[in-house]
């Protein structure tokens, strides 16, 4: 038996020793896994925005406490950034340019709970993924790059305002010198303005359903879209597209931490659907072991159905 | 004369959008959980007290810079 399992140890590292680790066999390999329409999106992104003005109806009915609904939607918010993500990627439309509208749409739908505009999202994001730990690029760094996580949670409600410095002179910069930008976020405001007047009007007429339902439900997700999404995929970690993000655990089952840990990925190859991310792991894991992507070497061989709650000791 | 309106609004709410918010979603808040606290006084005045709290919590947080209330 120990003699069987030692041949197909060697067998492997054979394999693995004529391996074409070049880039242009990475990229052949991760192409492969790129330009499909990414459904589990738009059916997440329509059914969260659906649930929520379905739990607005049912507690203005009566048919549903107000508590219950504001722990019904602090959970379902955290669901409403993902999509607006695959849309700002152009997963919802893969490779079918003339179902384009779909990203916008789809997205910016999606992110009614959370209030937000998808084109900010999108131009602000795209901006992350070019220099992504860039102090002086990076829109995400203040609140990644913090001493702990309660910190970070805090940290990226500045991002809407005035007093993150940084990031108001890397927006003022990019609003001078890249007029694409500067549209978008234009567009972006108005939808931002309409926000702001749609939760003004709310809470004048349904106060403290918009505190619980709305303000508070998204206030706690953007928190941990924050710490989920950019303190522990990127904190400490250098400028470089091998190196800026790792593979990490938490103990919590990947689905919780909407499987940010293998976020790595993602930053390898963006036009990678979110929900391809596991099985194009399993086989560019090679790539980046080689690579040297943190925590490359601790993720295991299968990721499908492996709840990631923690990485392999080597 | 649209697109000026727009930069009035745009640079109004960029100055003022804090206390506006503070003012009167904070205000409508305010006024709500008075009036179920204190049930037994006038409802109006309980809302107005609200909304005077919610001024005063807007203006702090234009002072303060408290981006995080909106």
């Amino acid at each position: 038996m120990d003699q069987l399992v030692e041949q197909k140890n060697l067998f492997q590292n054979h394999q693995e020793e004529n391996l074409d680790l070049s880039l242009e066999a990475e990229k052949k390999i991760a192409r492969s896994f790129m330009g499909r329409i990414e459904w589990e999106m738009i059916a997440i992104g329509l059914t969260q925005c659906l649930f929520w003005f379905g739990v607005w109806a049912m507690v203005l009915n009566g048919f549903m406490p107000l508590w219950a609904g504001c722990l019904t939607l602090i959970i379902s918010t955290t669901f409403a950034y993902l999509p607006s993500h695959a849309g700002q990627h152009g997963h919802l439309s893969g490779n079918k340019k003339h179902l384009d509208w779909l990203n916008f749409w789809v997205g910016q739908i999606s992110l009614i709970p959370l209030a937000q505009s998808h084109e900010i999202l999108k131009i602000t994001h795209l901006k992350h993924h070019a220099h992504t730990n860039d102090p002086n690029n990076d829109p995400d760094y203040n609140h990644t790059h913090t001493s702990g996580w309660f910190k970070s949670a805090l940290a990226v409600h500045l991002q809407t305002g005035t007093r993150d410095e940084r990031l108001n002179n890397m927006i003022e910069k990019w609003t001078e010198t890249d007029p694409e930008f500067k549209a978008a976020s234009e567009r972006g405001g108005m939808v931002l303005v309409g926000f702001y007047i749609l939760q003004i009007v709310a809470a004048i007429n349904f106060p403290l359903e918009t505190l619980l339902l709305w303000w508070l439900p998204r206030k706690l997700a953007t928190s941990y879209l924050g710490v989920i999404f950019s303190h522990m995929p990127h904190k400490g970690l250098p400028v470089g597209r091998h190196s800026d993000t790792r593979f990490w655990s938490n103990g919590i089952v990947r689905f919780f931490n909407h499987s940010m840990q293998i976020h790595a990925m993602h930053h390898m190859y963006p036009k990678i659907c979110h929900h391809d991310e596991p099985k194009a792991i399993e086989a560019l894991r090679p790539f980046m072991v080689a690579r040297g992507i943190p925590g490359a070497d601790r993720i295991p061989e299968r990721i499908t159905n492996n709840p990631l709650t923690k990485l392999k000791t080597v | 004369m649209l697109s000026n309106l727009i930069e009035v609004i745009f640079n109004h709410l960029t100055n003022w959008g804090v206390f506006w918010f503070g003012f009167l979603f904070f205000g409508s808040i305010f006024g709500a959980i008075l009036t179920l606290i204190f049930s037994a006084y006038d409802s109006k005045t309980l809302i107005l007290a609200g909304y005077f709290l919610g001024a005063i919590f807007g203006l702090i947080a234009n002072y303060k810079e408290w981006s995080w209330i909106n």
